[in-house]
């Protein structure tokens, strides 16, 4: 097991590298020149400023050291000012960090519980749940975020009076108000993610449910209720735990467009504005921090599977 | 797993007939009947309707897309409007038939060069094993590391938003999807004794990739290419929702009910309208995905 994870984790150090490296490099992408973009145009007349800025951000070096320069700044966690906030850009990537974990949070799960239950149902009930597990899997995905939020809004703005739909209210200044806020955005980005989980959990228990040991458990009269929760589901959880953690990407991607949606003053709303307004130095820092964030996710979902696996467990 | 999936499949349709499957070899159209399966056909219908529409979009559109029609704006749905006025008064029925052109182009276009990339990363990949695979590997890893729509987001930023440009950043992120789905056939397949024979006659790595592997390997990619567009539609009408599609005034779905949005309240038609146009084309790209694995692969048959 610790060798399992050791290696999992020296694995770590070649990906960090290539995520930095197309995160740097995208932002080197800029056509034309670099100190313009960071300037704006419009103070770009003045040659001083220009020169400064060349040599404040290094420019006026080979990109691979540029690089390397930039990568020692980002390892000990200084990403530089924010040009439109004039902040330091990791305070504000952590100031908003802790909204778009939350999010994140209840969305994975909301969409454990309905995904891990439509998926289980279809498995184990008759045609009618079976059905309905496979539209509710087509439409979940089908049916985008962003257009489901919208509906929430229009719908539920309509004839749900009490759950607010466009305004944020902080946790320390109504808690229940808060949480209330949160139940659409958690709806939007949560559905398309328990179409997955449901689709990975209906094969998960459909294979679990032959398994020997669970005929064995069934033959021995053990209640049913037993049977799926002790065995079936326990073994179903392996694959899903993985599943989950993979969908860490898609998730986060869709922060950006659920928060901009619910005027959430999230991750992914700073994300979407630093983009807007070029912010280049902010754009940077919060796709690393994104990136790192779905590696160390996957990574985290390696390790349970190995902690959940007795074959790898005590191999 | 996938590759006992296959292994199994090429002993089905292994290129050298029994006896047995000389004498009762069903013709092609029986064959094709048994694989048909609701989700298929639904898909398939769905997609010509699709197709109809984008294709004769100029035809069935009562107005021209772009111009501001004496109706006035917002104009709820009626006679000479199927699905009423947008803001600026322009004809949602039209600007939704002209909006599929672009969403199904790029769509198209991104999975073109997805399955294009992904065909040269995989095949290596799987076939030649050792360092190479790992070098690729690990490639992928970090590419899998990037949300599609954040990276796209950045890199169209950068770019300027066309169709070429979607298209290419699109492609080149659901590359390492399609680059997976093609490693493990290929991994599978390269061991089974027909390839060790065609080796043995003197076949070519050229030649035992493109006669013995790629068959092989075109079922879960053809899968993979009709799931990818249902996937690939949804990307694009994220970014033009967020302002990053085609530059207006071209009509994109996106773009469309992104703009609507503030207007929603009292003309909900404007965002229902490509809203619905979008469910409705990922939903007929999943379709066929998903008609076509159940029709393909002989394990999910039994299973479901």
């Amino acid at each position: 097991m610790l060798t399992v994870a050791l290696r999992r984790i020296a694995m770590l150090v070649p990906i960090l590298l290539g995520v930095s490296m197309l995160t740097f490099g995208a932002m080197h992408m800029i056509p034309g020149d670099l100190a313009v973009a960071l300037l704006g145009v419009d103070n770009a007349q003045d040659p001083v400023a220009l020169e400064n800025i060349r040599r404040k951000y290094g420019l006026d070096q080979p990109l691979p050291v540029q690089y390397v320069k930039w990568l020692g700044h980002a390892a000990r966690g200084d990403f530089g000012q924010s040009l439109r906030l004039h902040v330091p850009v990791l305070d504000e990537i952590l100031r908003r960090l802790p909204v778009t974990v939350e999010l994140a949070f209840f969305s994975v799960v909301f969409g454990l519980i309905v995904g891990g239950a439509i998926g289980t149902l279809a498995a184990m009930r008759g045609r009618g749940w079976s059905i309905f597990g496979r539209s509710y899997i087509m439409l979940g995905v089908a049916v985008p975020s962003f257009f489901l939020g919208t509906l929430l809004i229009l719908f539920g703005g309509r004839y749900i009076p009490f759950i607010p739909t466009l305004e944020y209210v902080s946790i320390t200044e109504d808690p229940a108000r808060h949480l209330l806020g949160l139940v659409y955005p958690v709806i939007s980005l949560g559905t398309g993610l328990a179409a997955v989980i449901a689709e990975n959990t209906w094969s998960a228990v459909a294979e679990a449910m032959n398994l020997e040991h669970v005929r064995v458990a069934r033959a021995k009269g053990l209640d049913e209720r037993r049977v799926v929760t002790r065995h079936i589901l326990r073994n179903a959880l392996i694959p899903i735990t993985t599943i989950t953690g993979l969908q860490m990407a898609f998730l986060l991607g869709g922060t950006i467009i659920i928060e901009s949606i619910f005027a959430i003053p999230g991750l992914g709303r700073l994300a979407y504005s630093a983009i807007n307004l070029r912010d280049y130095p902010l754009m940077q820092g919060i796709v690393l921090v994104i990136a790192v964030m779905v590696v160390l996710a996957n990574l985290l979902a390696d390790l349970a599977y190995a902690l959940f696996d007795p074959r790898i467990r005590l191999s | 797993m996938v590759g006992s999936e296959f292994a199994r499949r090429s002993i089905e349709e292994s290129p050298v007939p029994s006896r047995h499957e000389l004498g009762a070899r069903p013709t092609g159209f029986t064959r094709l009947r048994r694989r048909l399966n609701v989700q298929l056909v639904l898909g398939l219908a769905l997609f010509s309707v699709l197709l109809l529409a984008t294709v004769f979009a100029s035809v069935i559109s009562t107005h021209d897309p772009n111009a501001i029609t004496t109706t006035g704006s917002l104009a709820p749905p009626q006679a000479g409007h199927l699905l009423g006025t947008d803001s600026i008064g322009r004809d949602v029925f039209s600007r939704v038939l002209h909006g599929g052109r672009v969403s199904l182009q790029v769509s198209v276009l991104s999975v073109a060069v997805a399955l294009v990339l992904g065909l040269l990363l995989g095949i290596p990949a799987g076939y030649l094993g050792g360092r190479v695979d790992q070098v690729i590997t690990r490639v992928l890893d970090v590419l899998f590391a990037f949300p599609a729509i954040l990276f796209a987001l950045v890199v169209v930023t950068i770019l300027g938003p066309s169709i070429r440009n979607l298209a290419l950043t699109i492609g080149f992120l659901y590359a390492p999807r399609m680059a997976r789905i093609v490693r493990a056939p290929t991994l599978a397949v390269k061991e089974r004794e027909f390839v060790e024979a065609a080796r043995a006659i003197g076949a070519g790595d050229l030649r035992i990739v493109s006669k013995h592997i790629l068959p092989n390997a075109s079922s879960p990619v053809i899968v993979e290419v009709s799931l990818a567009l249902g996937q690939v539609i949804l990307t694009e009408t994220a970014l033009s929702f967020l302002g990053l599609g085609p530059p207006p005034p071209a009509a994109s779905w996106g773009a469309m009910l992104g703009q609507s949005r503030q207007f929603m309240e009292f003309a909900p038609w404007t965002v229902l309208a490509p809203g619905l146009a979008i469910v409705l084309s990922a939903t007929c790209f999943l379709l066929i995905g998903h008609g076509l694995r159940r029709a393909l692969d002989p394990r999910e048959r039994s299973v479901r």
